[in-house]
């Protein structure tokens, strides 16, 4: 699994199924979620829920860390790398 | 060994639903009970949410029936909310605003020996005069308005229980004496068992309103019967609200000391000045008719060196009182008469009133209890932690197992040591987006002294 390719797919999930209809935002790879409170600390449990449905990819609650949670591309990095973990 | 020549086998300190369960439980058994009740039936008292553990009890006891006639409001579940960007949420990481809903329904999880999907809210008034009379019913001996003054252990072969009428003193001989005195330990005090909680150091000031529009808090309209917590913006502060009849709710304020005001007065602004933080609530309230006065309960949150003894064992909140959040109170009490029950009925036969007789009770809820400590610690100590868990499959069921009150079954459910291994991720690491949000609890609340 690319990074990218999963950024991707958490892109289009964070647009089309946890944001708010009129809630529009600019998102790309590097938009910072948190800042912009695209995504909050409850929210980003939806999104570990998601990953693990649609990459099988647990992502450990104890990984939630701004750093890794920072952007589109460092959340696929982290799913890209727990997978490769896993295998 | 001789015989004692006792007026009862077993004295009981107290008629609320500790010591009316355990009484209902002897009677049936057959053993002879006197149960002491310092009131007169029917009086307030604080603890009006039940969870559904207690069912198992109420069916044992041949009580359901009972509590349906009462027509006490169906509980299906609880609701947890938070206000928009408060201060606790927003004010050092960023802006972060954590809009916060959870809810759990108990129909979501089969409980075994449990047959409904809901449980009870009482008015306790009503609930406690309903089971005292239950235990009547089934044979135990019932003294109301008699407030016991000690216990007199010098004979090994039976407790002399004093206590006064009138002006006389007066006492009566058991073989077994139960303290099931609530919050005022009677024994517990006497035998210096007591054990301050040093973690948890609670306040709370509660009333009831008629009224109070209860869809105002309700997300959805079919949820206005569960029991709703709403987090205020102060630290380990929150308010109950809870359904006693069609119209009347009875509200909360729970707060740690530090910010409860010496004088009734100020107690009272303390309330208006809580609920505020939540203006819709506040509304809701002030169009509503407050139909009780302010009634405030503190020193609450300890513990014993020990729950039983030779001839002595203490039920429900007189063995412990942990936090009121998860409405366990009542659960603890009716489950401490049914898992005491059995070692008593034992003792009774064989004559042995030793303390090792009452080991099994002991260890069982003193387990439970210790479970229940573990989940409150980690819902004070990591708010988020405990709604982000809710709103997990993977980890939903669990949590609502414990909400439920099966607490006893496990030495440490994995669900209780998944949390807690986080929550010791989350404060070692500061730059986890959960780190803002741990409370005030010390670090060593995870091993409580007792």
């Amino acid at each position: 699994m690319e990074p990218l390719q999963i950024a991707d797919a958490l892109k289009d999930f964070i647009l089309n199924q946890l944001l708010e209809d009129e809630q529009v935002v600019e998102l790309d790879f590097q938009t910072p979620l948190f800042e912009l409170k695209i995504l909050d600390s409850l929210a980003v449990v939806t999104v570990v829920n998601f990953i693990a449905g649609t990459f099988h990819v647990d992502v450990p609650l104890e990984h939630l860390t701004a750093d890794n949670l920072r952007s589109l591309e460092s959340m696929g990095q982290l799913v890209a790398r727990l997978n490769t973990q896993a295998n | 060994m001789t015989q004692a020549n006792v007026d009862f086998d077993v004295g009981i300190i107290g008629g609320g639903p500790a010591g009316a369960a355990l009484a209902s439980y002897l009677a049936k058994e057959g053993i002879s009970t006197v149960v002491f009740e310092r009131e007169l039936f029917p009086r307030p008292h604080v603890g009006e949410s039940l969870v559904p553990s207690s069912t198992r009890v109420f069916k044992e006891l041949g009580f359901l029936e009972t509590m349906e006639e009462a027509k006490f409001p169906h509980k299906f579940g609880a609701v947890w909310t938070a206000a928009d960007s408060n201060k606790l949420y927003s004010h050092d990481w960023k802006g972060l605003s954590a809009s916060s809903y959870a809810d759990v329904a108990f129909a979501e999880r089969a409980q075994p020996g449990v047959d409904r999907d809901y449980t009870y809210h009482v008015d306790r008034g009503k609930f406690d005069l309903l089971l005292l009379q239950h235990a009547q019913k089934l044979g135990a001996t019932v003294y109301e308005g008699v407030s016991v003054r000690h216990a007199d252990f010098s004979n090994p072969d039976f407790v002399k229980v004093q206590f006064q009428l009138g002006k006389s003193e007066h006492d009566v001989k058991v073989k077994l004496i139960v303290d099931a005195s609530g919050r005022r330990t009677i024994l517990g005090k006497q035998l210096d068992w007591r054990i301050r909680d040093k973690v948890f150091d609670q306040y709370a000031i509660h009333t009831w309103f008629d009224g109070y529009d209860r869809t105002i808090a309700a997300k959805y309209e079919n949820r206005t019967e569960y029991i709703y917590i709403h987090f205020l913006p102060i630290t380990n502060s929150w308010i109950w609200q809870i359904p006693i009849t069609d119209t009347i709710t009875s509200v909360g304020v729970v707060t740690q000391k530090k910010h409860f005001a010496k004088t009734k007065e100020s107690r009272e602004a303390f309330f208006w000045e809580a609920i505020s933080t939540r203006p819709e609530l506040y509304e809701g309230l002030r169009a509503s008719q407050q139909v009780r006065p302010f009634t405030d309960e503190g020193d609450y949150s300890y513990a014993m060196k020990q729950i039983t003894g030779d001839r002595v064992v203490l039920i429900g909140d007189a063995a412990r009182f942990v936090d009121p959040i998860f409405s366990t109170g009542v659960s603890i009490a009716l489950n401490g008469a049914r898992l005491s029950s059995r070692d008593i009925v034992r003792a009774v036969q064989t004559n042995n009133f030793k303390r090792e007789a009452f080991a099994n009770y002991e260890n069982t809820i003193r387990r439970g209890t210790k479970n229940w400590y573990e989940f409150i610690t980690v819902y004070y100590r990591l708010n988020v932690l405990f709604t982000a868990f809710v709103r997990d499959p993977n980890y939903r069921l669990d949590v609502l197992k414990l909400l439920q009150g099966d607490v006893y079954d496990e030495e440490a459910p994995p669900v209780l040591e998944k949390m807690k291994e986080i929550v010791t991720a989350v404060e070692r690491d500061p730059n986890h987006i959960w780190h803002p949000f741990l409370g005030d609890l010390t670090a060593n609340a995870f091993s409580p002294d007792f």
